[in-house]
């Protein structure tokens, strides 16, 4: 094998995949702001009872519907509770059900969507129609139908909001493996002797994550709009938890008497979706291959 | 080299296709591949011979017929049996763009064969990768580096590794050098060919450039329109090619020769679609010989010369 000479040249320092992406995701000021936004309501969500300046749950009847003032900077709900508070508190809320729920709808549809597109034929059929079927209720509506069912409470809405979102995912991770599955690298990897369960997880899995993440991104932005409809309708948690939704929902009466009961937690919800939705936007520029 | 390592027996691969019509890829090929030797396959493109390539492979299930590799069908076998007997036969692919997972290292893609047959670990799989890598020519300190850090014919040097790996008897070359450069190209050629003698590996190398093929093959297979119309040895083919589609495919390649007068056959028309081949023999439609027993009967496979087979009423 000496004869045959290597005269190709090899950079030196590769440049890492990850340096390339940041770059491209940081360059992208809108992406960053929400990025930063996110990270900012994170932390306010983990260091909740530390931040908030009052108990969210103490209230104080004679302080009941105050006005914005130095001591209650967001002012009061009909209760006296320091809406502040309330809503730093909301945001642990509605981030765990964004994440989780999405996390519940990612786990079932990839698997669902990976074996739909993998294997094709009659299992692709059913797995898909059945998708379509979920997917042609509008999802705020089967969400309810699952609390109905399920009852009220944070995991119930993690799961009712999970289930409702499983179609997307399947669809979108059937559609990436129904065209990552036609490179060689797979056909290589079975005639390597590699096992059906090894070639999705394997070889094309890690193949089609970039439109995954941004779709995660995007579906916690949406699973939190979802937490925020159900709590206004008084499906979502049990009051008096705060969630912002259902301080938007109990604050609806008194919107020409005291309109900052709806401002601050409307507010809180658009800032956060804004924020994911510009995350994921600015990762879909930064992940997409056609722009690189 | 009398002793044959697989044999392949009207060898089919239908599809159905939209409206209900069969398209037929392969239809009814047998041959048989000794022990040692290249096998060229020829043809258009279309012909079926990429099929056929990963038909034996059994990356396609076949419509009708039967491989049989040392004494055993492969067509008969499934699930695991057929995963363990898969270190046996190998494929390196045309496209070293697609043939190679861009999310593993180099190091991955060549150890995992030797992981999935359970060949190696530890230690022993870290030498056998760099070994592994010094076949092909490349060095053992780029195994940490990613696909896309490499140019085509150093990936294609990657694919061969892999495909070495289990030490297979023998390797499919589904148009191993088509994708790359020409300087390119024989150094590839070349290293399969030193890596066979090495090996004692047999191939089947599919193509469609014939000086390629001749250069490569000990006997030629040519294609056409999912049938088998020739098959002799490599010296015997280039020089008497007896059907008429092989002596238009040979009269094409161009001679380097100033002033050469050999003539130039061509061909009417395009080739047939195959979900409606022609009755009788299939080169029927644009052959320069055709008679009417052409159009009604199909010429069968047969041996005109010692070890020369061809498929044509007149020969």
């Amino acid at each position: 094998m000496a004869d045959t000479l290597l005269v190709e040249e090899i950079p030196e320092k590769p440049v890492s995949g990850f340096v390339d992406f940041a770059k491209r995701f940081v360059r992208n000021r809108a992406a960053l702001i929400g990025f930063i936004i996110t990270v900012i309501l994170v932390i306010v969500a983990v260091f909740a009872p530390v931040i908030a300046p009052y108990d969210p749950y103490d209230a104080n009847m004679p302080m009941s519907l105050t006005k914005p003032t130095a001591q209650h900077w967001l002012g009061c709900d009909e209760l006296g509770r320091d809406i502040l508070s309330r809503i730093i508190y909301g945001a642990r809320i509605s981030l765990r059900v964004g994440v989780e729920a999405v996390a519940l709808a990612l786990s079932v549809g990839i698997v669902l969507g990976a074996l739909a597109g993998y294997f094709g034929g009659r299992l692709d059929l059913i797995i898909m129609r059945l998708m379509d079927i979920m997917l042609a209720f509008p999802s705020i509506l089967l969400a309810i139908a699952f609390m109905a069912v399920l009852g009220r409470g944070i995991e119930n809405a993690i799961i009712a909001i999970g289930i409702v979102s499983i179609p997307e995912y399947a669809r979108i991770v059937r559609g990436s493996v129904l065209s990552v599955k036609e490179n060689d690298y797979v056909t290589a990897a079975r005639a390597i002797g590699n096992s059906d369960a090894a070639i999705i997880f394997r070889h094309i899995l890690p193949n089609v994550m970039a439109p995954i993440v941004v779709r995660a991104t995007l579906g916690i932005s949406s699973a939190i709009l979802d937490t925020a409809a159900l709590g206004f309708l008084g499906l979502g948690v049990s009051p008096p938890t705060a969630e912002w939704g259902t301080m938007l929902g109990a604050g609806r009466g008194y919107v020409w008497d005291a309109p900052h009961l709806l401002t601050f937690p409307g507010l809180a919800i658009t800032v956060t979706v804004l924020a994911f939705n510009l995350m994921g936007d600015g990762l879909r520029d930064a992940l997409d291959p056609h722009l690189r | 080299m009398a002793e044959s390592l697989f044999e392949v027996h009207d060898l089919k691969k239908h599809y159905r296709v939209q409206g209900n019509k069969i398209l037929k890829a392969v239809d009814g090929v047998s041959f048989h591949v000794f022990r040692g030797e290249t096998l060229g396959l020829v043809g258009e493109s279309g012909c079926g011979k990429s099929t056929t390539g990963r038909l034996i492979m059994r990356l396609e299930e076949p419509t009708g017929g039967s491989v049989i590799f040392e004494k055993k069908d492969l067509t008969a076998l499934r699930g695991r049996r057929l995963r363990s007997l898969r270190k046996d036969i190998q494929i390196i692919f045309q496209d070293p763009y697609s043939s190679l997972n861009p999310r593993m290292t180099i190091r991955e893609i060549i150890a995992e064969p030797l992981k999935v047959h359970k060949l190696a670990k530890g230690n022993e799989l870290e030498k056998k990768v760099s070994q592994l890598l010094d076949y092909v020519g490349l060095a053992s300190y780029q195994a940490n580096r990613y696909p896309h850090e490499f140019s085509g014919g150093q990936r294609q040097r990657v694919g061969i590794a892999r495909a070495l790996a289990t030490q297979p008897k023998l390797i499919v070359c589904d148009e191993p050098v088509s994708a790359l450069d020409v300087s390119i190209q024989s150094q590839v050629i070349n290293l399969l060919k030193d890596l066979q003698q090495e090996f004692k590996l047999t191939y089947i190398f599919i193509a469609h450039g014939l000086n390629v093929v001749k250069y490569m093959s000990d006997r030629v297979g040519v294609m056409y329109l999912g049938k088998l119309v020739e098959l002799a040895s490599s010296e015997s083919l280039y020089e008497r090619p007896l059907h008429p589609y092989t002596q238009a495919l040979l009269s094409a390649i161009p001679r380097p020769v100033p002033g050469s007068k050999k003539k130039r056959i061509i061909l009417k028309g395009d080739v047939p679609s195959p979900i409606d081949p022609p009755k009788g023999c299939r080169f029927s439609t644009r052959c320069f010989k055709v008679q009417d027993i052409c159009t009604s009967e199909e010429p069968v496979l047969k041996e005109i010369e010692p070890g020369h087979f061809c498929a044509c009423h007149f020969i």
